[in-house]
């Protein structure tokens, strides 16, 4: 119900001085960005943090531009905030539509992105989307040592991320788009705003034609992590993205990817899910990718 | 272990001592003494009964340490009324039969006057903006009808009625 | 009946009780503080059985602001809590669970409570609950029914000899004779999973004692003087010194809140102890892992029928999971028990052969939940009947029409009394408002175009309340409504119910009722309830007993206050006039020969209390009248009709509720606004509990849904809208008609959303056994059709 008591508290203003914290307190302090994950853990004391260092005050971790092909995204960026923001809902929509399922508008006012990716739930939302749109973290020491991490790279586990526990996300940089490009996500779970038993995560682009340029799948709610599914992606590309190409890619994942069991769902049950959604998030990403003037 | 803090609830300020760990659903409850908002689960922080304005934003006080809102402006349901004036969102409730126990009914008011400021109208969209406050009473059918009341009201109103209603 | 213009009754009057609830000002158990006062809490047993060997509390007496350690030796001194007083006294085998507040050498299952701890607030109370160091030596577990029933399966009370808590076999009429002779029999299996009630808020109780004027204690409870009652003698403080409060508002019940629990004992004894108000506010992890756990029934069910559809026979063998069944009053069985004696619910059958079940389990026990035992049993009765059409090649309303009860009043096979409703009535709206005969129509073109949509019926009757009949053997409780009505000094009046209801909106349907038999408004009449010390003793706020029990006692207790006012009024008026020439209306007594001759209601009361030197020569002082209310039948009850139209999507067992329509039976409706909010909400539970609820063990006892992101309540992205259509019957028995409402609705769920699903996927030809309905398992019976 109730954390353990916490030594001390810091609600620093700068990316420098939470650096500094975290190199003077490492291995007792837990940054503490919305609490939507933490707050829980610290309730049910599976953690108990001598130190938190509050990232809500910190100047500097809240951008959303876009320069150069790159868009960059800051840590601290509220679950929100992506899922209503503009350019994100039409050119990064896997982005939004992840942001959009997640929890509740409560939550959605609190959670942060990097605090999402950060707790590295195989059940969570934003892992598909980001790892789908090949979105690479920035992690910081209090050495000033800086460090690019891949997506798929950075989830390592069930709840284990590759943050060092003197690290901090300032950000997370995602390709601009391409032309003719479309995203889409959704996941399938027992009750609104709830963990994914599983959840898909398709972005296509297109040749201006409008054949299948390069396709990208990735399926969460599985385990160990969020998993990549590149031979179904490879069964679209090349093709017009018919109907029938569209069942076998769903029929691909299904076969590709490994799924469990457990409280929520069946291995048996959790593959026609991926066989049947797979197509369904194919079909959204295309009609998007169509909409998408170069 | 603690500090002091001062955290402004429906426009007066609270001060006190607190330890780090206190949340803040307890300032409101025990430090303020203002128990209108309220708590139903424990850790999981899913039945949304906590859930109060913080800079305008609703979020779950049960899933803020205190001392975060340090500074902070909270608004709860006893700040929603202006005197002997119910908030366009208490009269839906009322007219509509909105509650039967009245537990969920702080959590649904305090998500739902965000939700006036910039209102949707379908039935679908209205239940999302609910859907992180759970009530076992009503079935939610009667609320529904009671955000369509309150944002009927809201959408007469004039810019300076809006500014009283929603100050923050 | 009063010759009311414009009555209050039948007005969606506007709730008085949400004026406080909704800026913030409801007095609930956890807002209340006093000074002194500490906080406890309990460690409970992380084994489904096992022998405590070892409790070290010595950590955790020491931490700085524990007031108090406690474990089960506090308690060598007390009999067992399930005594005559509080055991059901039921025919049939029982057998009684021994127990205490606290754990007493063995743990019965995970959440058993061992040690209480008192603590200075509750993140103190917190860290010294964790230093408490427990000792098991585990012992073998037994989690499923039919296993507890085996010879050589673990036993919980080895004294027993089995794990069997109560066994009765419920007959009517010859039922293999019956069988014999029908045309058609068909034989099922349904299993109907472990679910239930968890309201908003849990439980709690602050207790306060002192030794001159004894103990009071504030508890959510549905039935504060009945938990008097039975707490003087656990305590043994005499009745006088004992005052038990619910507090002005409670946070929903639904069942969960009757019984009489251990934390309320311990609670209790700290606070003699220790001279200190203690409190305790449940967790919701405690809530999940210790009450509201229901239904949980195997139902072995046949059905014998003539070809023309009509039921000549049901025999069905009910297994129940009790789990340990420690609790005070329902034991786990009552609820079974009645489930049992309400299986044919709203058929009548003629011939019928009960076997009922249950077995006790390494489980929390079962609690009261809302429908009580009957949400299994309507679950089976209502799928059987629907696998009968299918096989008689019936339409699914006829089969029901044929078998409904039709007249009125109707003694059941079992001995229950439905006393008035009108199933044909309610059909029709149903069939009407869902266009049943065009959808089926349109249900053979979607088929045609891959679209899968069906309807499912359930019908039934829901108790309007529970007579004394059946309250003093199951619960060993009275069953009569009572109310005092009194004038005060200022002509308001005050109504002191009995009972203690937590969102029902008495204060204000009880002042609608009165306000019309006293002429006055409803916002001149003011409800209190909840307090042993200022209420007359009654059963509680269980079983829908509002409408029907207690407001009928104020409206007979009302009534019984016109025929002294209107003498009064005659007296100064000086008029010769008979109690009956007078009418009551607008705040005033007049002669109805003569408006002009007119007194206000508010001077009869200030004569009455506060100058009754002007009161006729020999007249009694004082304007107040209790009643008590009881129809003198086997029960009232309502008859109701649920529909459900789904869409069912093969490919992932998933549905979408396209409509579901309660038509409801309020007899006559005091406010029906506040009939529809109790419909909606017993429908949402019985969607709830038939699709996202489940309380889940593993092999080894240990509980799987421990918070609300396990067990899951829904949200409103989760349901449908629920519409209502009124086909009222007033009850013949209560002096409005009224019926009371909201306790049965969610046992029509189930198998009305199962014979919708069923019938959606008819050309799969998929037959639906178990509960809850997760598309998974819909996704599987396809799967398995299909292979056939």
């Amino acid at each position: 119900m109730y954390p353990r008591a916490i030594k001390s508290y810091f609600a620093p203003t700068e990316v420098s001085e939470v650096l500094a914290l975290l190199g003077q307190h490492k291995g007792a302090a837990k940054l503490l960005a919305g609490g939507q994950s933490l707050m829980p853990l610290m309730k049910l004391r599976l953690v108990e943090p001598r130190v938190i260092i509050d990232l809500n005050h910190v100047q500097g971790l809240n951008e959303i531009s876009e320069r150069a092909g790159v868009l960059t995204l800051g840590a601290m960026i509220r679950h929100v905030e992506l899922a209503t923001h503009a350019r994100i809902r039409q050119s990064y929509s896997l982005l939004a539509d992840a942001a959009g399922s997640i929890g509740d508008p409560q939550i959605r006012n609190r959670g942060t992105l990097a605090g999402s990716l950060v707790h590295a739930d195989p059940a969570a939302d934003y892992p598909p989307a980001v790892i789908a749109l090949n979105g690479r973290l920035v992690l910081t020491k209090p050495t000033g040592n800086t460090r690019i991490v891949s997506a798929d790279d950075f989830f390592v586990g069930p709840l284990t991320s590759a943050l060092d526990e003197d690290e901090l996300v300032t950000r997370i940089r995602i390709p601009a788009p391409s032309a003719h490009t479309g995203g889409a996500y959704s996941k399938n779970c027992q009750v609104a705003g709830d963990f994914a038993i599983i959840s898909v995560a398709a972005q296509v682009v297109l040749t201006p034609s409008g054949d299948c340029q390069q396709a990208t799948i990735v399926i969460g709610g599985v385990m160990p992590k969020a998993t990549r599914a590149p031979k179904a992606a490879a069964v679209v590309v090349g093709t017009s993205l018919d109907e029938a190409t569209l069942l076998r890619a769903g029929e691909a994942a299904a076969a590709e990817v490994e799924t469990q069991d457990d409280v929520r769902a069946s291995a048996v049950y959790r593959s026609q899910l991926i066989r049947v959604t797979v197509p369904q998030m194919l079909r959204q990403a295309v009609a998007r990718a169509r909409k998408v003037e170069a | 272990m603690k500090r002091e803090i001062t955290i402004t609830i429906n426009g007066e300020p609270y001060t006190a001592t607190v330890e780090y760990r206190l949340l803040l659903v307890d300032f409101i409850r025990e430090v303020a003494g203002l128990t209108g908002t309220h708590v139903g689960c424990s850790v999981e922080g899913r039945c949304g009964a906590c859930t109060v304005i913080v800079d305008g934003k609703a979020v779950k006080s049960c899933m803020l340490l205190a001392v975060q809102a340090d500074g902070a402006q909270v608004m709860t349901i006893e700040g929603l009324a202006r005197g002997d004036q119910l908030h366009p969102i208490q009269d839906g409730f009322w007219e509509k039969h909105g509650l039967q126990c009245g537990f969920c009914t702080p959590g649904l008011l305090m998500t739902l006057y965000e939700f006036l400021k910039t209102p949707k109208h379908s039935d679908e969209e209205i239940r999302a903006a609910m859907s992180g406050v759970l009530c076992r009473c009503t079935g939610y059918v009667h609320i529904v009808e009671a955000v369509k009341h309150a944002i009927a009201k809201v959408e007469a109103m004039t810019p300076e009625e809006r500014k009283v209603w929603f100050p923050q | 009946m009063p010759n009311v213009v414009n009555p209050w009754v039948g007005q969606s009057l506007k709730r008085k009780e949400d004026r406080r609830l909704i800026i913030g000002d409801g007095q609930y158990l956890p807002d209340l503080v006093l000074p002194r006062m500490v906080i406890m809490g309990l460690v409970r047993s992380i084994h489904a059985h096992a022998k405590i060997t070892k409790i070290d509390t010595a950590k955790a007496a020491a931490l700085p602001g524990v007031s108090a350690v406690i474990t089960g030796d506090e308690f060598a001194t007390w009999d067992s809590i399930l005594s005559d007083l509080s055991t059901p006294n039921l025919p049939g085998e029982t057998k009684r669970p021994v127990y205490w507040p606290l754990a007493r050498g063995e743990v019965k299952y995970v959440g058993d409570p061992i040690v209480a701890v008192v603590a200075r607030d509750k993140y103190t109370l917190e860290d010294a609950l964790e230093l408490v160091d427990i000792d098991y030596d585990p012992l073998p577990v037994v989690v499923d029914p039919e296993q507890a029933l085996q010879p050589d399966a673990p036993r919980l009370y080895p004294e027993w000899g089995d794990n069997v808590l109560y066994h009765q076999h419920i007959t009517a009429g010859d039922a293999s004779a019956a069988f014999a002779q029908a045309d058609v029999v068909l034989s099922e299996r349904f299993r109907c999973h472990r679910t239930g009630g968890q309201p908003m808020e849990t439980r709690g109780c602050l207790a306060t004692y002192n030794p001159a004027e004894g103990m009071t204690l504030w508890l959510t409870t549905q039935r504060p003087h009945i938990q008097r009652h039975l707490l003087a003698e656990y305590l043994k403080i005499p009745h006088d010194k004992l005052r038990v409060i619910m507090p002005k508002d409670m946070g929903g019940a639904f069942g969960t809140k009757a019984p009489l629990y251990r934390e309320e004992m311990i609670a209790c004894h700290l606070a003699m102890k220790l001279r200190r108000p203690v409190k305790w506010v449940e967790t919701r992890r405690e809530s999940l892992m210790n009450v509201g756990q229901g239904r949980d029934q195997i139902h072995q069910i046949e059905l014998a029928l003539k070809k023309d559809g009509t039921i000549l026979a049901v025999r069905d063998k009910i297994l129940a999971d009790c789990g340990d069944a420690r609790t005070a009053i329902y034991v786990g069985f009552a609820m079974p028990f009645l489930g049992a004696m309400y299986l044919i619910n709203g058929y009548d059958i003629p011939v019928v052969d009960i076997d009922l079940t249950c077995v006790v389990t390494n489980k929390a026990s079962l609690t009261p939940s809302r429908a009580f035992g009957s949400f299994a049993g309507r679950f089976a009765i209502d799928r059987i009947v629907e696998l009968a059409a299918n096989a008689l090649k019936m339409d699914p309303v006829q089969i029901r029409l044929k078998n409904a009860i039709k007249t009125f009043p109707h003694v059941s096979a079992v001995g229950v009394n439905v006393d008035s409703g009108d199933f044909p009535g309610a059909f029709a709206k149903a069939c009407t408002a869902l266009q049943y005969e065009q959808f089926r129509t349109e249900q053979a073109e979607a088929w045609k175009q891959g679209r899968y949509l069906g309807v499912g019926f359930c019908m039934g009757v829901e108790i309007s309340g529970v007579p004394s009949e059946v309250l003093v053997p199951m619960e060993r409780q009275p069953g009569f409504g009572v109310a005092t009505v009194q004038f005060d000094a200022h002509g308001k009046v005050q109504v002191a119910e009995g009972d203690s209801p937590h969102g029902q909106g008495h204060e204000t349907t009880i002042a609608q009722a009165v306000a019309d038999e006293l002429g006055i408004s409803p916002e001149d009449v003011y409800v209190t309830y909840g307090d042993t010390h200022s209420g007359p003793f009654s059963a509680g706020t269980i079983g829908s007993r509002g409408a029907s029990y207690t407001l009928s006692a104020a409206v007979l207790a009302a009534r019984a206050l016109r025929p002294k006012m209107s003498r009064i009024a005659s007296h100064l008026l000086r008029v010769e006039a008979a109690e009956d020439e007078f009418e009551f209306r607008d705040g005033h007594v007049f002669l109805t020969r003569d408006p002009t001759k007119r007194v206000p209601i508010k001077q009869i009361a200030e004569v009455a209390l506060l100058s009754p030197t002007a009161l006729p020569p020999g007249m009694e002082a004082g304007l107040e009248h209790t009643s008590h209310f009881e129809a003198q039948v086997a029960g009232m009850h309502s008859c109701n009709v649920h529909a459900a139209m789904v869409e069912v999507f093969p490919d992932t067992g998933a549905f979408k509720i396209l409509r579901y329509v309660a038509v409801d039976d309020a007899g006559a409706p005091i406010n029906p606004m506040v009939v529809r909010g109790q419909v909606h909400g017993g429908v949402a539970m019985g969607i709830g509990n038939a699709c996202f609820e489940e309380f889940l063990y593993d092999e080894n006892g240990q509980q799987l849904t421990t918070t609300l992101m396990d067990y899951h309540l829904p949200s409103a992205l989760d349901l449908p809208y629920i519409e209502t259509i009124e086909h009222n019957v007033p009850s013949p028995h209560t002096p409005l008609g009224s019926k009371g409402k909201g306790e049965g609705t969610p046992g029509m769920v189930p198998a009305a959303l199962a014979n919708a699903i069923e019938d959606a996927l008819r050309p799969f030809n998929v037959k639906i056994t178990q509960l809850p309905l997760t598309p998974e398992r819909i996704w599987k019976l396809i799967q398995e059709a299909k292979r056939k």
